[in-house]
């Protein structure tokens, strides 16, 4: 194995001085990685906030049920306030 | 260390510079903000460009190859599992690029020592300690005469701390081949030492 201590490796004590001997990436690279990492970013956020309401407009569209309509009445209901024509009353009696 | 233009002075003064590479990469992964990934930038770029130029020795080259490799490694982060340290799948994936890219373009010269229509016969094991040890200008020099498969090799094992596992992995071979890979590296390393510097001992 090769020593991590950097005083007895010449490897190393050579990566450190190509390090600081190397010019910097230039600032149109930076501002092209910077730019990708960003454009992706917003890409993603977009997908993530309207890819589903788009989903759901589109199964709305062809006949099925709106699927963010379902999550709203699954939250309503796991907040407890249930709809007016619900006909099981929390004790399980019918109506 | 340098730091790219647009992050210069910001680093000191930022708590940021404080947080781990990890902690930095799940801050990105959970609010997707791009100055977390800029930060990583800042830490890296200076290293990775150095690497791409030692290894494609042209400078507008490493310019294309490093930002490619932080393309890869932006678009790859989500699947950095912590296996290894990240400084080390940086570097993985920056040999990786450099290997492929001088694979791609030399295509029918070898890359590794080993590659070659004849290549050295290995008696005896060059001990770590002879190349650990030499003198950093004339391991330089000698780095820069063996071929690039062999130099990465190397510093793959000797600079970066990479395990034969990790190697294995970036050069796709089995580890047994890795450890032949390098015990013929060392000795082509040994071999034009001796032939550049005769009055050497070392």
């Amino acid at each position: 194995m090769a020593s991590a201590d950097s005083n007895n490796n010449s490897f190393k004590k050579l990566g450190k001085i190509e390090e600081n001997q190397a010019p910097q990436p230039s600032p149109q690279t930076e501002r092209n990685v910077m730019g990708t990492a960003r454009n992706v970013g917003f890409i993603g956020n977009v997908l993530e906030l309207y890819f589903s309401k788009a989903l759901g407009m589109l199964s709305a569209l062809f006949g099925g049920t709106d699927i963010t309509e379902k999550s709203e009445k699954a939250k309503e209901l796991r907040d407890g306030s249930f709809d007016n024509d619900n006909t099981i009353e929390p004790g399980g009696r019918v109506n | 260390m340098k730091t790219p233009s647009s992050f210069r002075g910001k680093s000191a003064k930022s708590p940021l510079s404080k947080k781990t590479d990890s902690e930095v990469i799940k801050l990105y992964l959970k609010t997707q903000r791009s100055d977390y990934f800029g930060l990583l930038y800042q830490r890296y770029s200076t290293k990775v460009f150095s690497k791409c130029i030692s290894l494609l020795k042209d400078e507008a080259l490493a310019q294309d190859a490093t930002q490619e490799i932080f393309t890869k490694i932006f678009l790859n982060l989500a699947k950095f599992s912590e296996r290894s340290k990240f400084s080390t799948w940086v570097y993985s994936i920056t040999y990786n690029y450099c290997i492929d890219f001088l694979r791609k373009r030399k295509k029918s010269k070898a890359l590794f020592s080993d590659e070659m229509e004849n290549p050295p016969d290995i008696v005896d094991d060059v001990p770590d300690s002879a190349l650990l040890e030499m003198e950093v200008m004339k391991l330089k020099k000698v780095l820069e005469l063996i071929p690039t498969g062999d130099k990465a090799i190397l510093l793959m094992k000797y600079q970066d701390d990479m395990s034969i596992k990790e190697i294995a992995a970036i050069l796709d071979k089995s580890e047994s081949a890795i450890k032949m890979k390098i015990k013929r590296a060392k000795h082509k390393a040994q071999n034009v030492y001796r032939d550049i510097f005769p009055n050497n001992l070392n």
